[in-house]
């Protein structure tokens, strides 16, 4: 696209000359995400209210100009990635926390607050938000509410559209609307519920309400060593099987907790195949309680070793083990590409012994990185992009295992969203009269088709 | 029976299997024949009046477990099956589905996702709206759409199931529903306590709110005698845990827990199983300030109510009834809303109430939005006529 100097011009009228970007080399960081998907915008205007972002909103859709919204990028589905050009408004300055209240246990918050920031905040009150993206540090609430964000801590509390009761929306025409109550009883739509997940294509959320936990009373953290990946996954069922729902249960198969080990040197065993990271909280006496049990379960499935976190520094440690091992796997080489299948839990053991073996048919190596208890697996392909062919093989090979899931019974994504990555594989799960009427949804929304296209849908079906 | 609203039921058909549910939606929609889908005929006098008369396919011959491996804690029933049995085979692998259904007896699961109630007890907040991970539905054309699927985590594509909560049937009939379900805890007790003070029973109830997993329902309603309020808990846990918070209340409320003079299934229904002239309000407040300006109100024009506290998710209900006057208050009700910061919605009432006193959206984009979602999914406007919106 040819840039218009007058569009610059009115973008500059809305936001203000410094909060607009036009400069090919100042938008790279613009152009892609978390995954290897790549598209340049035309515009970048960074707003400071809803009602700037209402002005871009119809600025942009009276010149056909692609919409695409942004948070900090930290997406793994090239859910915000500008495939098709056009203006996208970043949502980094509407960052502020606008109100806690304690007494109903909410927060009122911008979109671009950092998910992190809000549980940091929360604290003062003795509260957190319990969707915990790995990517915490940096996502934005609003980036969580697009793609339904999930987090290792959501086996208990569910995920993002859980968590929020109400949200704040610019639509396609501009206009300002408010989905959801503090209810949930919704009388008629729940627009709240349809818009989260639905990736940027129906509109722009710019403030969320959401719903506070309080903090437990006690926190226990286990890494649990196993001498093969199938035990590990037999033994995450048997713990759900139990009745208990911890908090969390991730796994790591051996190249991922290696790889987390060297780097941060958690004290995961070096003879070990398989980790289980287990986290229970509660009530004291609760937690003591099931701490008991969920030793009991574990022994039945020969581990090696069974670590309990003596100090708060050492579940931190663990913790940073798990939530920074796709960093860790960095060190095996340079790209990786993760996949995010979910499968029903009890088929955790048959579909990571096919991942194994596909892994070995493709040549790649593949490190598993699991929330174990969700039954969301994150197959993380490591290759190098520079070998001729790599990129393509690690491209089938993520095929060929969220095939795989689907016929186990799951699905393409249990937390990063289609975006732009897995729109082609949409037919595995769904048929042409699902598409259709997914297809209708978002043309009552979006009719001229403006707001993040080329995304969920495949491509025949744009 | 013959009639809704006064409305004529033209042919009662009831579908023995999936495909024949497809083909009696695809005939009666391409012969432009009105049509309501009806499983126990519990939730037939809630939300909107029928306001045309219209075929009726009961669902009640499609109650069959589809999917369950108590190990996945997700479950996968066609939607006809009542929502007691549903219970009853959760229940035999110590599981259930996390918040206790007003009605439950005859409601079926097609009918409680409909009118996506969920009561009052709900573990860990949860909600119909979060248990449901899948659906089934038929489409206008008599086709089969999904959405959703059968784990607990899924971000595939639009939650296009979030479109049959609430909706009453109007964008068509489900055929099968997968749900997330949680494992029941070891132990429940239930303990009331009694009041005079309402001040001193809220400000007790305040310090509980946050314990969502171990207290899924934390009430406090208007007993029969003047000027007595009853708190009650649902305490849920282990046992050590449950004794624990048995203990802690104690100590808190001076006052004699007397839980065998609860009537459970009365805080279940509360709102849910009106009389012909009752009306059900709900505000969004559950502060003693409001009630206590509400309070002066009813005193002050003689009103008679029921009242239901719910601190947990943040609203109170009042039950009134219809007489001459019931407009007018109505309206200083609003008044007194509007002058506290909260919010009133008129939820439920018999059918001859509900024109009366009917809670008109006053947001135009969401109506606008509405109204394009029925255009689409139901273009001649034939499921569950007048449901939605008086079209």
């Amino acid at each position: 696209m040819i840039i218009n100097q007058s569009f610059t011009q009115k973008l500059i009228d809305i936001v203000g000359q410094e909060f607009v970007i036009v400069d090919k080399q100042d938008m790279i960081v613009y152009e892609s995400d978390g995954t290897h998907d790549r598209g340049m915008p035309d515009y970048v205007a960074l707003p400071s209210s809803v009602d700037e972002v209402s002005k871009l909103v119809m600025l942009a859709n009276e010149s056909n100009i692609p919409i695409i919204a942004r948070g900090s990028g930290t997406g793994l589905s090239g859910g915000s990635v500008p495939v098709k050009g056009g203006l996208i408004i970043s949502l980094n300055r509407m960052n502020k926390i606008l109100d806690i209240d304690p007494e109903k246990g909410i927060a009122k918050v911008e979109a671009g607050v950092i998910n992190l920031e809000i549980s940091k905040k929360a604290s003062e009150f003795g509260f957190f938000y319990a969707p915990d993206p790995s990517s915490q540090q940096a996502c934005s609430i609003g980036g969580n509410v697009a793609e339904n964000s999930g987090g290792p801590h959501c086996l208990a509390y569910g995920v993002t559209t859980n968590h929020i009761l109400a949200i704040e929306v610019v639509l396609p025409t501009g206009d300002i609307v408010w989905f959801g109550d503090f209810n949930k009883e919704n009388n008629g739509i729940d627009f709240r519920g349809l818009f989260i997940g639905s990736e940027g294509t129906f509109g722009i959320c710019t403030k969320v309400v959401v719903k506070l936990i309080k903090k437990p009373e006690m926190v226990k953290t286990f890494l649990i060593a196993f001498n093969n990946i199938l035990d590990a996954a037999n033994a995450t069922t048997a713990v759900i099987s139990s009745g208990i729902i911890p908090a969390s249960i991730e796994m790591m198969d051996k190249t991922a907790s290696q790889a987390a080990e060297e780097s941060t040197k958690a004290g995961i065993p070096k003879n070990s195949d398989t980790v289980l990271l287990i986290e229970i909280e509660g009530f004291e006496d609760e937690v003591t309680e099931q701490e008991l049990l969920i030793k009991d379960i574990i022994n039945e499935f020969d581990p090696i070793e069974i670590k309990l976190a003596a100090t708060e520094k050492q579940r931190e440690l663990f913790w940073k083990a798990r939530k920074g091992v796709l960093g860790a796997l960095g060190r095996l080489a340079p790209n990786y590409y993760l996949v995010d299948g979910t499968v029903p839990r009890t088929k955790l053991a048959p579909v990571l012994s096919e991942v194994n073996r596909l892994s070995k048919k493709y040549g790649l190596i593949v490190a598993n990185v699991l929330h174990a208890g969700d039954g969301n697996l994150h197959p993380c392909i490591i290759f190098d992009q520079q070998i001729p062919g790599n990129t393509e093989k690690a491209l089938s090979l993520g095929g060929e295992i969220l095939k795989i899931c689907v016929d186990n019974g799951g699905v393409l994504s249990g937390e990063h969203g289609i975006g732009y990555e897995k729109k082609e594989y949409m037919p595995l799960l769904f048929s042409d009269h699902d598409l259709e009427y997914m297809k209708n949804m978002k043309n009552i929304f979006d009719s001229k088709e403006l707001f993040n296209p080329g995304k969920i849908f495949p491509s025949l079906r744009e | 029976m013959t009639t809704i609203n006064e409305y004529k039921i033209l042919d009662t058909y009831s579908p023995q299997n999936k495909i024949r549910l497809s083909e009696i939606v695809l005939d009666l929609y391409s012969s432009n024949s009105k049509l309501m889908i009806l499983g126990g005929y519990s939730k037939i006098d809630y939300g909107n009046p029928v306001n045309a008369n219209t075929n009726v396919i009961e669902t009640s011959n499609l109650s069959n477990v589809i999917d369950y491996n108590p190990s996945d804690l997700t479950i996968t029933v066609e939607a006809g099956m009542k929502m007691a049995d549903l219970t009853k085979i959760l229940k035999q692998n110590n599981q259930f589905l996390g918040y206790k259904l007003p009605q439950l007896k005859n409601s079926t699961v097609g009918g409680a996702i409909s009118y996506g109630y969920s009561g009052n007890y709900r573990f860990n907040d949860i909600h119909i709206r979060d248990s449901i991970i899948g659906i089934e539905a038929v489409n206008q054309e008599g086709k089969f759409i999904k959405s959703g699927g059968q784990v607990v985590k899924n971000v595939s594509g639009y939650d296009m199931h979030k479109l049959f909560i609430g909706t009453n049937g109007s964008f068509g009939p489900l055929y099968s529903v997968s749900f997330k379900v949680y494992p029941t805890p070891s132990k429940e007790i239930l303990l009331a306590f009694e009041y005079t003070d309402l001040d001193e029973a809220i400000r007790i109830a305040q310090k509980y709110v946050f314990f969502n997993w171990n207290i899924p329902r934390l009430s406090l309603y208007k007993s029969s005698k003047e000027n007595h309020y009853k708190l009650v808990f649902n305490i849920v846990g282990t046992n050590q845990i449950v004794d624990k918070i048995d203990k802690m209340i104690h100590k808190d409320s001076i006052n004699k827990s007397n839980s065998e003079s609860v009537d459970e299934s009365y805080i279940n229904n509360f709102g849910y199983d009106l009389g012909t002239d009752e009306i059900y309000i709900r505000f969004t407040s559950h502060k003693n300030d409001f009630f206590k300006s509400l309070a002066e109100l009813m005193e002050l024009r003689n009103i008679q109510y029921k009242l239901m506290i719910n601190p947990i998710f943040g609203f109170s209900s009042i039950i009134i009834y219809d007489d001459e006057k019931s407009v007018d208050n109505i309206k200083k009700l609003r008044q007194i809303s509007d002058d506290n910061n909260v919010k009133l919605f008129i939820e439920r009432g018999s059918l001859k109430l509900k024109n009366k006193f009917n809670y008109k959206n006053n947001d135009n984009n969401l109506s606008n939005l509405t109204k394009l979602f029925k255009n689409t999914y139901d273009k001649k406007h034939l499921f569950s006529p007048g449901k939605l919106y008086d079209s």
